[in-house]
């Protein structure tokens, strides 16, 4: 009985030792995941995108044409899965240029020169990848675009 | 002494649990803290608002009359949107021969209301304070002030 009991308890014990080492295996490669999609710094690409933007809509002019190099958002957003189309989005209404790199919510940073954007599109391999899209006068109203 | 023992086991994973959540924690709150800095844009867009306004001011067709009484012709003719400014928490105050621009009661031009701020000293020290640019130029033998001040943050938005 005495022997039997003991066995038991070893059984317990390792089996007990294998759950927390498995535990501790999901939990290390769940945090190892999460840094490693956080390192590309797309929150940070992101932020930079949205304000360079503003910058350049801030010195415009209504009848610009704008062509803007955004390679590196590009690849950042093909690697999180985000369709081309979605990365770059004006909201007119509210004056906001939003910028979607990750999965979530996109960043979004506002201008004050009273125009619309219009007409977002992306160009790929020209022989980089462009954004192009129009500064138009506010008489016209689309409300909200996406490239 | 069994039952006791198993209690004793059962209370364990607890603090395990908790040593878990608190060592996640403290990796996504250095990650948040690495990576989640935002890109200090202010004082890039007093500068843009200044030289919209200056720009716009030293147009020879700038009717100062008119701006004197209408201030959304100002705004027709800076390419400005008011609402734009006041939802971004952007503030813009415009006098001419003035004494004191900051603490002007008729100004040529004002969104916003506080700008107190623009005249303290070592303000643009403080990081939480809204960036602030006063700028004086003589356009048509007019003492123009220009204050301009941005506390816009990056906001999260819908795609």
């Amino acid at each position: 009985m005495l022997s039997l009991g003991r066995r038991g308890g070893v059984g317990d014990m390792l089996w007990d030792n294998i759950v927390y080492i498995l535990f501790i295996l999901a939990f290390t490669t769940i945090m190892a995941f999460y840094v490693y999609a956080q390192q590309d710094a797309s929150a940070v690409w992101a932020d930079y995108y949205a304000k360079e933007i503003v910058k350049v809509v801030d010195t415009s002019q209504p009848g610009e044409a704008i062509t803007l190099d955004v390679h590196r958002a590009t690849i950042i957003a093909k690697d999180h899965q985000i369709p081309y189309n979605q990365i770059f989005s004006f909201d007119n209404l509210h004056h906001a240029v939003c910028v979607q790199l990750s999965r979530g919510r996109a960043t979004c940073y506002g201008y004050f020169t009273d125009v619309l954007l219009t007409e977002p599109t992306i160009e790929l391999g020209v022989p980089i990848n462009v954004l192009h899209f129009n500064v138009t006068e506010t008489s016209y109203a689309p409300g909200k675009v996406s490239s | 002494m069994n039952l006791r023992a198993q209690l004793g086991d059962q209370v364990m994973v607890f603090t395990y649990l908790f040593i878990m959540v608190m060592v996640a924690g403290s990796i996504v709150g250095g990650v948040v803290l690495f990576y989640g800095t935002e890109i200090d844009f202010r004082p890039t867009e007093v500068q843009l608002l200044t030289r919209a306004v200056d720009h716009c001011l030293t147009l020879d067709t700038f009717n100062w009359d008119k701006a004197q009484n209408d201030s959304s012709y100002f705004f027709t003719v800076c390419n400005l949107n008011k609402s734009a400014l006041e939802s971004h928490t952007n503030q813009l105050k415009v006098c001419v021969n003035s004494k004191g621009c900051i603490s002007e009661p008729h100004p040529l031009i004002a969104v916003g209301s506080d700008f107190l701020f623009c005249g303290l000293s070592g303000v643009q020290a403080n990081e939480k304070l809204p960036r602030c640019l006063v700028s004086s130029l003589v356009i048509s033998g007019k003492n123009v002030q220009i204050i301009a001040s941005s506390n816009q943050k990056a906001t999260q938005g819908v795609a």
